[in-house]
């Protein structure tokens, strides 16, 4: 185990245990518990937003694409930022003047509360969940190989992290996190870009002929390969990265954390400049790595194949290019995006649970704020120790299908509902129940028959579903749905 | 007027990443080939970099204009 990657960690951990102390204090209410009091600033919001999408698949994985197949990391990166122009054009603003705690409020406001709700709170636990476990997985395998822990204990180190989090820190603890680590990350990045830079004396055609020269498919990692096979399967990558995130009940909240609308456009203005830096900076990481580890014993096996798996692509060219004090300083940062990601989550089920679920449906309003806030706490940690136990059972499952299935049922089930929500003003709450049921059921159904599970886990010779996302059929039949039935079976006024 | 201009904006968005999107899977000869004479930097990638940066100007502008909007507003 490696002394310098275990203190930097140890240090980070008592960083936002005292962070989480901290706003203990200041969370005793329920609007400070889901929402930090809407007292998060348009910038710090901004970064916590940005925080949510630079995850461990953006700073660990898409190097690693880089450095299998050049082109295609970048084109897999644009999905870590292109969700938040939508955001921005569309909902943002709109979503903080009507909703208070949860997605499902901004549903609930035009619909009958408690069919949608239950259905809404139904769609978004799923999402969490899985989001959650896809989180877990990577996290525990990341820390299995960097600190030698085994695969559960690292579940459970992480696990009850997060609840300690969530439980005492509220929204305010999450954020806060979600915040140092988006700062540490990006400070990261730009810092191993800057030892790439200098390796190469600042010359960006000097670093591609680099990487051209020691790549097996030598000029061929400037253009598109193997990532995108075909234009259905573009169209539908393109539709989930664009407008799942507009889907996700965890990034949504952040929303009504700011004051008012103002602040939320420009949250999403924030989170929208810095993913885009981001993705400009993995460019020379990501041909960094192939440039400056291909070839070298140390960190490979082979021509395009990196000791322990492609993941750990940016760690090794911080070993590279720092040594082992960059290294436990990177891990640990890896490790804080985990982290942070799945607090976000925990705390966005937790709300769902109490406030959409119990408040609402169960009380009809009539709970107390404690009893509200105890309810809350307890879905937590019951939350946080599914969220462990199914990626004990989970451990060896691929994390990607695990987060194409959350993607593409925020893509099909909940974004045709917000849009149409806060757009189109004949939206009936049947309209609503058939088009997100649709699209729940849709995506799962081709998700299923599709080349991930279909192929790849059940073992078949070939999909029934052709494309890997199945949000170009789910999502449209979800709005055709929406649109008909709101139009036959209308809300009386 | 004011209800069109998020969605004209959004538009622009998607025409630009989606036309990336499509235009890698269905013309990958052109996207592989250098985007200058002599260089190594590929027409996908410049694309790529320019959708990017487009982007980040569409957003910039978008924000200049709603801060517009918000002080003209506040002065009536």
């Amino acid at each position: 185990m490696n002394t310098s990657v275990v203190l930097i960690f140890v240090a980070f951990i008592a960083a936002t245990l005292g962070i989480t102390a901290w706003a203990s204090r200041r969370s005793q209410s329920r609007k400070a518990y889901y929402t930090a009091g809407g007292q998060i600033t348009g910038t710090q919001n901004g970064l916590a937003l940005a925080g949510d999408f630079l995850s461990a698949a953006a700073f660990l994985g898409v190097p690693g694409l880089y450095f299998a197949a050049g082109f295609d990391g970048f084109i897999y990166g644009l999905g870590t930022f292109v969700g938040w122009p939508i955001m921005l054009f569309l909902t943002a603003g709109k979503l903080r003047s009507l909703g208070r705690y949860t997605l499902t409020d901004v549903l609930a406001v035009r619909l009958k509360e408690t069919p949608i709700r239950i259905f809404a709170a139904s769609a978004n636990l799923i999402v969490l969940l899985f989001y959650m476990v896809a989180q877990m997985v990577g996290g525990g395998a990341l820390l299995k190989l960097l600190l030698g822990l085994d695969f559960t204990y690292a579940a459970m180190l992480v696990g009850v992290l997060m609840i300690v989090y969530v439980v005492f820190g509220g929204m305010l603890a999450t954020t806060w996190v979600q915040i140092v680590k988006a700062t540490l990350l990006i400070s990261t990045a730009l810092t191993l870009a800057g030892l790439v830079l200098i390796a190469f004396d600042f010359n960006l055609g000097a670093l591609f002929q680099a990487a051209i020269d020691k790549h097996p498919a030598g000029a061929a990692i400037m253009g598109p390969g193997n990532l995108i096979t075909s234009p259905l399967g573009a169209f539908s990558l393109a539709l989930t990265s664009a407008l799942g995130t507009t889907g996700l009940p965890h990034v949504m909240m952040r929303f009504f954390t700011v004051p008012n609308a103002k602040e939320a456009n420009y949250s999403a203005f924030i989170a929208t400049a810095l993913g885009g830096g981001f993705c400009l900076v993995m460019i020379i990481v990501g041909f960094g790595t192939i440039a400056l580890l291909s070839g070298n014993p140390d960190y490979t096996t082979g021509p395009a194949q990196l000791k322990g798996g492609g993941n750990l692509a940016s760690l090794y060219l911080a070993d590279a290019l720092g040594g082992n004090l960059f290294l436990g300083f990177v891990a640990a940062v890896a490790f804080s995006t985990i982290l942070a990601v799945v607090s976000g989550l925990t705390l966005a089920a937790a709300a769902t649970v109490s406030h959409d679920l119990y408040a609402s449906v169960i009380k009809k309003g009539a709970q107390t704020e404690r009893e509200e806030l105890w309810i809350s706490r307890s879905a937590a940690a019951v939350f946080g120790v599914c969220g462990v136990g199914l990626s004990l059972v989970f451990q060896h499952l691929n994390v990607n299908i695990l987060a194409l299935f959350a993607t593409s049922v925020a893509a099909s089930a909940l974004f045709p509902l917000l849009i149409l929500a806060l757009y189109w003003k004949p939206l009936s709450t049947a309209g609503a129940l058939a088009g997100g049921g649709t699209g729940l059921v849709g995506a799962i159904t081709c998700l299923i028959l599709g080349p991930d599970v279909w192929v790849a886990l059940l073992g078949h010779a070939a999909p029934i579903f052709p494309v890997q996302y199945p949000t170009v059929l789910a999502m449209p039949f979800a709005f055709v749905m929406a649109f008909a039935v709101s139009l036959a079976v209308p809300d009386k006024k | 007027m004011h209800k069109v201009i998020p969605w004209i904006a959004a538009a622009v968005f998607i025409a630009m990443y989606f036309g990336l999107m499509l235009g890698a899977a269905t013309n990958k000869a052109l996207f592989t080939e250098p985007a200058f004479d002599g260089g190594v930097v590929s027409v996908g990638l410049l694309l790529g970099v320019a959708m990017n940066v487009g982007t980040l100007l569409l957003v910039g502008g978008y924000i200049v204009y709603l801060n517009h909007r918000s002080a003209a507003q506040d002065g009536l």
